[in-house]
């Protein structure tokens, strides 16, 4: 049987409406880092005027294998192509073949205010084959949406990437203080050992967390005060337990978006900030990896389900504890523990009509932990067992409508997180095992109401059904503000507790983005409606029935964004919000916290400017300020009263200055340099001072720079951060009954961990195998001085002397992954 | 038409870990907590362990300096006076350290004193109102009445050490019946005895002179107590709500002025049938007296503490 081959291209912005409509959009979305200089208005597209086929891959052509890559092509003022990236990858053969092309094209520029000015374009090379045909030329695909971002004039490249997704999927709302790294460039970071979602670790406003965690600080707030999104699915942790890896396969990822405060209505429940990533649309063909290195091994496959659908699957296991076990001194594993984790992706894609879609997603991830110390000594015998999980399905429903004008996007969703963790301390227990259903749907829709008005308005749902059993002492697991030592065994008094709780949260939102000339507002608001069950209001007593307790609780949210184009190049930004929280489920227990715990509250406020240097390097300021009101404390009360152990006296004030320069994607360079100086404090209503929060960093700077080079890639980054508030051992008095010494504390958070530096590198180096396989051999060296950098305080048993647990040295995690 | 493919993956890549060095985490202190190199009070003895608010206890404790032991120092008593909060890990409030006491007396050695009537309600699970809410037990069902003890120490160091009383209480958060059974069942801590200490040298099975151990000898020491020590008690299972009845564990501490153990502590689980634990000491390299010093415990917080003098030559 007779091969055509059959080569399409296609401007995916097709139309002057469209397009438009596009830069609009872009302006209303606000920029990666915090806000960008305005732009004026699009008066011209660019045109095509030299189409340039791409070379077919003969070993693809001669194996059948179709393809399409997505190009993303910076056009400069004079129409010429000034760059090419691969946005969207079919592989490398194929990826070479669409950048030589594109390489070639030429086009009219395009005009912003009747001027010739830089542009970026979104730009697909299809190649496929059809039997019988001779090759035509590129024609466009009419099935592709539009996708065009023009640059701010008269700035020599493009603007920052703002592309409507080629299924016909919209990208979620950008905010006023959103930093978005693409997937590509988060993958080259040194130090993530090629995970993309590791790179929020080195953003700005981010606190560097502690070794071995996976917490995420932002601005000042509890880790468990921001809240994780994929594709708008809340999930309970980005992170596995040690944060080594991310839960969600890289190749599942198409960006990732931190806002770090002063989000929009569409988003609540949290105090603090917003992860949201985006999961990648699925490629035509067969595509997939397989990759091991010193942490896990994993693997992807996805394919195409004839015409319309696709599916991938995607499946990671961990091995680093045995790695660790074998190479590293015993001890290791006692003060930075690395559970086994694994992790699993079903991400499935019916084209049900263009521009609307179907996504089914099926989510899971695990760890497990288990320890033990043991000793002669019964009393000093400690094991831990650790158990966490979560699985999320939900499907996504997407409608775009042919104008491009109005949105419609419904997510329903269904899942279950579990967490059991047992640990002895001698002969004292402490057992926490919570059992969470979790169900829920969001829903939006937006439509653009004249040239000036967009309108989107949605629903948010959230339910959960938690059964929680607790053994142990009050203060094990820790809260924030506990004064302890690291590996101070907790307080010797056993309570017990099984509880149920149902929250269930109903939010209907609304906002809209106002166009006023070069001011751009956003007014929204949030209505959350939380009904708060429980199934015990007093603590149990032999077999008498327990009483539950049921109640509304509501909360008002406003929000606000604005941004006024100041300049061409350069754009001031503020956000202001307010936030609510509901208590947690382990809270809510008679004997560990209390029943009658209310929501908690947060105003946010932000002010920013946005200088846009070059068309790829901008600089960012934001400055914040968060106070947060009812947070849940423990009693200080030494006999509390009945099922009031926690209280919500806690108030908290984080505020600071965050600064990033960075460099988008030039030459083959890409990087940036943040840094924030903040500080977040805490303290109980009544107090007059205030004290450092756990968590308070009043220095962060990360540096990230990756270059490309042919073949080769090289990377590096260094970080620096303030060290973690500590109270100090002052003196110590001997307890008889247990041998041991207790602290006796000085003040309060008043001293700190020695600051933190280290410096990464990562060398990758690519190899072609053959038309369609491509092999990746990577190096990613952290700690490459061998600094001992301070983890943590530690204290003689006497406490007589004080010294510090350090980091891990030298560490060279290598790895490899075989594309297919 | 497409033809059909057969994927073929192959693991192509490459695994490793170059680590500079092994890491060592946690600093060393070059601090053993079974070496007198100060003077520490290492046992305070409450006797009987167990009473009942207004009931008489006497105090007794043992202290050790890298001399050996002082016999009975001048020793400031007091009972605390202040419960600790929930935040506190430890075992009393660190007002109990200055002045959240009630002074008993200052003594040559042990007193004897009225446990405070207010007892179960400071640091027991009684309770004044019903709002309020009890404390919880320790994982053997006990409360405890912290007594500070204060000794003159080396230099301007003044060593603090808590004693325990276990106090006889009501029981709360529990049905009526169910207290009522326990209160029947429960049978009050005793003090366990430290019986004779056997020292014998590794691989021999006679024992061995106190005054004649070689420089440098590894000496297996066995620290016994009698069978009937390892209590049964009945507890109330808060997490079942039912009384069970549980065994002690014992556990012993070991200190020395000189040479150095196996281990800094050793004991039997509540499961073990055994009424002896062993350590292996090293004696020094010189000659010289040794003072060995061993405390034992049983898990309700009942104490014997014994010392010896062993020489090396």
């Amino acid at each position: 049987m007779a091969r055509a081959l059959r080569i399409a291209a296609s401007i995916a912005c097709a139309t002057a409406l469209a397009c438009t409509v596009h830069a609009s959009t872009a302006q209303q979305r606000g920029t990666d880092v915090g806000g960008q200089p305005a732009r004026r208005k699009l008066t011209k597209l660019p045109r095509l005027t030299k189409l340039v086929d791409a070379e077919y891959p003969p070993e693809q052509r001669a194996n059948g294998v179709e393809a399409t890559v997505i190009l993303t092509i910076e056009i400069s003022a004079t129409g010429t192509v000034a760059n090419v990236t691969v946005a969207e990858s079919a592989g490398p053969d194929f990826d070479a073949a669409a950048v030589a092309a594109g390489r070639q094209l030429l086009f009219e520029p395009a005009e912003v205010d009747d001027k010739p000015a830089p542009a970026k374009i979104t730009y697909r090379y299809a190649f496929v084959l059809k039997d019988a045909e001779p090759p035509p030329a590129p024609t466009p695909a009419p099935a592709l949406a539009p996708a065009l971002a023009p640059a701010p004039a008269p700035a020599p490249a493009p603007a920052p990437v703002d592309t409507v997704d080629v299924r016909g999927r919209p990208k979620a709302r950008r905010e006023t203080n959103q930093i978005t790294v693409r997937a590509e460039q988060a993958r080259k970071v040194a130090g993530t050992q090629g995970d993309v979602l590791k790179v929020v670790q080195n953003l700005p406003g981010v606190s560097r967390p502690p070794v071995a965690s996976g917490q995420i600080v932002v601005w000042g707030s509890a880790p468990r005060d921001t809240r994780v999104y994929v594709d708008g699915v809340d999930i309970p942790a980005l992170y596995h337990g040690s944060g080594l890896r991310s839960v969600i396969n890289s190749d599942l990822v198409s960006s990732i978006d931190l806002v770090p405060g002063a989000f929009g209505a569409e988003y609540g429940r949290g105090l603090g900030g917003l992860v949201r990533v985006e999961t990648r649309a699925l490629p035509k063909g067969t595509h997939g990896y397989v990759g091991a290195d010193t942490l896990d091994g994993s693997a992807l496959v996805s394919t195409e389900l004839g015409d319309r659908a696709r599916i991938a699957i995607a499946a990671r296991q961990s091995w680093l504890d045995r790695v660790l076990a074998a190479t590293s001194a015993r001890d290791v594993g006692d003060f930075f523990p690395i559970p086994r984790y694994r992790d699993g992706q079903v991400k499935a894609t019916l084209d049900l009509r263009r521009r609307e879609s179907i996504d089914a997603v099926l989510l899971g991830a695990t760890d497990d932990l288990t320890r033990t110390v043991p000793s002669p000594d019964p009393a000093s015998t400690r094991s831990e067992t650790n158990h966490t999980g979560f699985w999320r399905a939900y499907v996504r429903y997407t409608n775009i409508s042919e104008d491009g004008n109005d949105t419609a996007v419904v997510t329903p969703f269904f899942g279950r997180d579990t967490s059991g963790l047992t640990q002895r301390f001698g002969a004292n227990p402490a057992n926490l095992d919570i059992d969470t259903t979790r169900y829920g749907a969001r829903a939006s829709s937006r439509s653009r109401l004249g040239s000036v008005v967009s309108f989107t308005a949605g629903l948010d749902t959230l339910g959960s059904n938690s059964d929680i059993a607790r053994v142990g002492s009050l203060t094990l697991p820790a809260r924030e503000g506990d004064v302890a030592v690291f590996g101070q065994p907790p307080g010797d008094d056993v309570a017990a507790d099984t509880w149920h709780t149902n929250i269930l949260d109903v939010a209907p939102h609304a906002h809209a983005d106002v166009r006023l000339g070069p001011v751009t507002l956003t007014p929204g608001v949030r209505f959350d409606a939380f009904l708060i069950e429980g199934s015990r209001k007093t603590p149990r007593i032999g077999q008498t029935p327990s009483i539950g307790f049921s109640r509304l609780e509501t909360a008002i949210a406003p929000r606000l964004s604005a941004r006024w184009e100041v300049a061409p190049r350069l754009a001031l930004t503020a956000a202001y919000g307010t936030y609510h929280q509901a208590p947690e489920p382990e809270d809510l227990s008679p004997v560990f916290g209390t029943p009658d715990l209310a929501l908690s509250r947060a105003t946010h406020v932000t002010a920013g400017e946005s200088l846009r240097i070059t068309s790829t390097l901008s600089a960012d300021v934001v400055a914040f300020d968060k106070t947060m009101k009812d947070l849940v404390v423990r009693s200080r009360r030494t006999n509390p009263l009945l099922a009031r152990a926690l209280t919500q006296n806690g108030e908290g004030h984080s505020y600071g200055v965050q600064f990033l320069l960075r460099q988008e994607l030039w030459s083959g360079f890409f990087g940036w340099v943040s840094y924030a100086i903040s500080r977040s404090e805490r303290r109980n209503e009544g107090d007059e001072t205030w004290r450092a929060f756990d968590f308070d960093q009043p220095h962060v700077l990360s540096i990230v720079a990756s270059q490309e080079i042919g073949a080769w890639s090289f990377g590096a980054r260094f970080r620096y951060a303030s060290g973690n508030p500590r109270t100090p051992v002052i003196a110590s008095s001997y307890d008889a009954r247990s041998d041991r010494y207790d602290p006796v504390f000085g003040a309060q958070s008043s001293i700190r961990i020695p600051a933190f530096w280290q410096l990464d590198v990562r060398i990758d180096r690519s190899f072609r195998l053959g038309e369609t396989t491509r092999l990746l051999l990577f190096a990613d060296i952290q700690n490459v001085t061998n600094r001992e950098n301070a983890e943590e305080l530690i204290y003689s048993a006497s406490f007589r002397q004080r010294g510090t647990i350090s980091g891990l040295p030298t560490i060279a995690v290598i790895g490899g992954r075989l594309d297919f | 038409m497409r033809d059909a493919r057969t994927l073929v993956i192959v693991l192509g890549t490459t695994a490793g870990l170059l680590a500079a060095g092994a890491p060592g985490c946690k600093p060393d202190f070059g601090e053993r907590e079974s070496l007198i190199d100060r003077t520490r009070i290492v046992a305070v003895r409450i006797d009987p362990p167990e009473a009942e608010p207004g009931e008489t206890v006497t105090t007794s404790l043992l202290v050790v300096s890298p001399s050996g032991p002082l016999g009975s120092p001048p020793t400031s008593w007091a009972f605390c006076a202040t419960p600790k909060l929930l935040t506190e890990n430890g075992a009393v409030s660190a007002a109990c350290l200055a002045n959240g006491v009630v002074p008993i007396e200052d003594a040559r050695g042990g007193v004897s004193a009225a446990l405070p009537m207010s007892g179960c309600f400071d640091f027991g699970p009684e309770i004044q109102s019903a709002e309020v809410r009890p404390r919880d037990a320790d994982v053997t069902g006990g409360f405890f009445l912290p007594i500070r003890a204060r000794i003159a120490g080396d230099g301007a160091e003044s060593p603090i050490a808590f004693g325990f009383a276990r106090l006889v209480c009501n029981l709360a958060n529990a049905p009526a019946g169910l207290a009522a059974q326990l209160r029947a069942q429960y049978q009050r801590n005793r003090n366990p005895t430290l019986l004779p200490i056997e020292l014998r040298l590794a691989g021999a099975a006679s024992p061995v002179a106190l005054d004649a151990i070689p420089r440098g000898a590894r000496v297996v020491i066995r620290a016994s107590w009698r069978p009937e020590d390892v209590e049964a008690y009945a507890l109330f299972d808060v997490q079942n709500q039912v009384i069970v009845t549980r065994r002690e564990s014992l556990r012993v501490s070991w200190f020395t002025t000189a040479g150095s153990y196996a281990e800094d502590r050793s004991g039997r689980n509540d499961d073990e049938p055994e009424s002896f634990t062993e350590n292996t000491w090293t004696a020094p390299d010189e000659a010289r007296v040794s003072h060995l010093s061993l405390v034992l415990r049983d898990a309700r917080g009942g104490m014997d503490f014994a010392t010896l003098a062993v020489t090396t030559r």
